[in-house]
């Protein structure tokens, strides 16, 4: 550490990271007070729906569960939208990504009800990679080559892949007793393990990707000459040229990546949780939301696994509002819009407290 | 990278050690009372399906004084959200009315954990039996078959429609009633379908009502909610375009309206919750028939010839006393255990 980056240190008052934790503390008591606020206005008691709410998420064992296991697509995602980011990509195609992942996966899974269960559980999370990889890679290719922006390119894809999902339940994959769209379930011996002593085996062992990705992923970023390359090349195009890094090659390998990633999610989403056979409404908005989480998280791996269990939180929470309470089902949807825009806010707080460093720079120096 | 690792550690520990808290029971039920839960994968107020269930629902809690709705949750549009919503009924209800084809694998899930709490499924079939679930079903298809009758009659094209959300055996079934209902009447008339996805759709419902209209299709049966506008609305761009409604009359909401096949999901829900509150509806399928009184064809006032209505009342009578025999894909997928037909 230099002497003047030290002083600005010093003269900030405390470290970098702390300020992050404080705006964090500080949009989820925002979002707290926007919430007491709407229950009011609704005629629900704050502190009944603190109980309900604490009762659907966290009250016992069961929901517990629930809401860790669920947290995890998320998190996935959230993980997809910060290795694109470090590159300097931004794509929003996630929610297509989730769904072929998940198709892909539900297809291997469909046709895996003869093989021993390990074997099974890793075909299917491959395939689910396999397939979030392939989507995302017309995006990258088409970036690459045709210099087509993968925000577009992305999100019309999404389109393409949720009507592909939904000829697919109708179509190839239909399975239910009377035709619904729905697939039939996947064998036992698909699904991913849960811990037994949950009770409704609620928790399922992929919550330990939530550490271990989250560390993978600091580690890459922070030791090796990828994760260097993916930055700098991220961090200006330029700059990374002239070192000699291939920011296209970077690029395209960030964006496939990250499409892995949610492709896993989608996996996920269809083997860990409760529902083990194929929908057109599986993805549940988790395309979308991860990358929220990514944001609420200021782009930390570790943040990410904070705010992904506070997303989770919210949708399953939600629904034990309604249940408990009879809380409107949109008013999970308002909380989330609201720490949305107030993640805005705080973002904005601090790209004006980073500009204003500089000044102070200048200070030392003079 | 010290600190990061404590912090994902502290990050990853905190929910998990937090699962460990459990909170008090939520199962409980209150003396003399029996609550029930309702869940559903539409809005409450959607002006069709679920709010004619929710309303027998509610008909039945008035009826009974020791019967209680204690929660609605509605909007549980995905498996997971419907699961979860499930549960949570479960824990504090004896009965759970869950309304919507859609439900059935999600009612799979949950029911078998739950063994003191009867599930209610509506308009679809479970799988396999699970002796805490009874599946209640309309055979909407036997109505089909005279609004089809009635709707051939009145087209003066030959060529009359149906158009519905998604394409599920509960929404076919209204095409294939339809589709011999009309052939009962004249052998010529030609019957389309189209599908919205989405029983609350007006824009997607108003497109697929005006490309039947210009194919020539003058009469439209909407099996549809409050998607059911945007069909309004194409037929006042084209003069002479009847619409029928499906479980109730709307010949208030537009001119153009026939008639209705009437279900009486009110009737049906109220029965179904009454008996399996008092622990008397059987595990299993119940279809109401028009035997029950659960469906019947109604035309709007000042609608409909003479010559319509005896059609109507002779087409009835014929499906009622078995010389009309519903043909494939107008009655529900039978399942293979315990089944009722009232």
């Amino acid at each position: 550490m230099t002497a003047a980056a030290g002083l600005i240190r010093r003269d900030r008052g405390m470290p970098a990271w702390v300020g992050r934790v404080v705006t964090q503390l500080g949009v989820a008591a925002a979002a707290l007070v926007v919430a007491a606020l709407l229950l009011l206005v609704i005629g629900v008691s704050p502190v009944d729906a603190a109980s309900a709410f604490w009762s659907g998420t966290f009250g016992s064992p069961t929901n517990a569960g629930t809401t860790l296991t669920q947290a995890v697509p998320l998190f996935l995602v959230a993980l997809g939208w910060i290795v694109a980011d470090k590159a300097g990509r931004m794509h929003v195609g996630f929610p297509g990504q989730v769904v072929t992942g998940g198709c892909a996966a539900a297809a291997v899974g469909l046709h895996s009800g003869g093989l021993p269960g390990v074997v099974a559980v890793v075909l299917c999370a491959l395939a689910g990679i396999a397939g979030g990889a392939l989507w995302a890679g017309i995006v990258a290719w088409l970036w690459a080559s045709r210099g087509v922006l993968e925000i577009v390119s992305s999100l019309l894809l999404n389109l393409v892949a949720l009507q592909t999902l939904a000829w697919l339940v109708r179509g190839p994959l239909q399975g239910s007793l009377d035709r619904q769209p729905q697939s039939a379930n996947f064998p036992a011996s698909a699904l991913w393990p849960a811990v037994e002593s949950v009770p409704g085996r609620t928790l399922s062992y992929d919550v330990i990707l939530l550490p271990l990705l989250a560390a993978g992923l600091i580690w890459v970023f922070a030791r090796t000459t990828f994760g260097f390359e993916l930055r700098a090349s991220g961090g200006n195009l330029e700059a990374a040229r002239w070192s000699g890094i291939n920011p296209v090659r970077q690029g395209v390998t960030a964006i496939v990546i990250s499409g892995g990633l949610a492709g896993l999610a989608g996996a996920a989403l269809l083997f860990a949780g409760s529902a083990p056979w194929l929908s057109e409404g599986f993805e549940a908005g988790i395309g979308f939301n991860g990358i929220a989480v990514a944001l609420l998280a200021r782009n930390s791996p570790v943040g990410a696994i904070l705010t992904a269990i506070v997303f989770s939180s919210l949708n399953v929470g939600g629904t034990s509002l309604q249940a408990l309470l009879d809380v409107p089902s949109s008013l999970a949807s308002v909380l989330q819009g609201a720490v949305i825009v107030l993640v805005l806010v705080a973002a904005v707080l601090a790209h004006r407290r980073r500009r204003a460093a500089p000044i102070k720079m200048k200070e030392l120096v003079a | 990278m010290r600190l990061r690792i404590a912090l994902i550690s502290l990050a990853t520990a905190i929910p998990v050690a937090l699962a460990g808290c459990d909170g008090n029971s939520a199962g409980e039920k209150t003396d003399g009372v029996t609550n029930i839960g309702f869940l559903a994968p539409a809005p409450r107020n959607d002006g069709g399906f679920t709010q004619y269930a929710l309303a027998g629902v509610q008909a039945a809690v008035d009826a009974d004084p020791t019967l209680k709705l204690t929660s609605i949750v509605d909007n549980a549009a995905e498996s997971q959200q419907q699961i979860d919503g499930l549960t949570s009924l479960a824990a504090k209800n004896k009965v759970v009315v869950a309304d919507g084809a859609v439900l059935n694998k999600a009612v799979a899930v949950v029911a078998p954990k739950y063994p003191d709490t009867h599930f209610v499924l509506i308009a679809s079939d479970l799988e396999s039996l699970a002796n805490n679930v009874s599946s209640v079903t309309v055979a909407v298809g036997l109505n089909a078959i005279v609004a089809g009758a009635v709707a051939s009659n009145q087209s003066k094209s030959k060529k009359i429609g149906m158009i519905a959300g998604p394409e599920v055996p509960s929404s076919t079934a209204w095409y294939y009633g339809m589709k011999q209902g009309a052939a009962a009447e004249n052998a010529q008339t030609q019957v389309s379908q189209a599908y919205t996805n989405d029983y609350n759709d007006v824009g997607k419902a108003k497109q697929a009502a005006e490309a039947m209209i210009a194919n020539g299709v003058d009469q439209i049966l909407s099996d549809l909610d409050s998607g059911s506008t945007g069909i309004y609305q194409a037929a006042d761009g084209k003069a002479g375009t009847g619409v029928y409604n499906v479980f109730a009359l709307h010949c208030d909401d537009n001119p153009n309206i026939i008639g209705s096949g009437i279900v009486n999901w009110s009737d049906v829900l109220k029965t179904a919750v009454t008996e399996a509150a008092a622990g008397k509806l059987p595990a299993g399928a119940i279809s109401f028939g028009l035997k029950s009184g659960a469906l019947s064809y109604q035309f709007c006032p000042g609608k409909g010839t003479d010559a319509q209505k005896a059609l109507a009342e002779k087409i009835t009578s014929q499906i009622s006393d078995g010389s009309i025999t519903p043909a494939e894909g107008v009655l529900l997928p039978k399942p293979s255990y315990a089944y009722e037909q009232r």
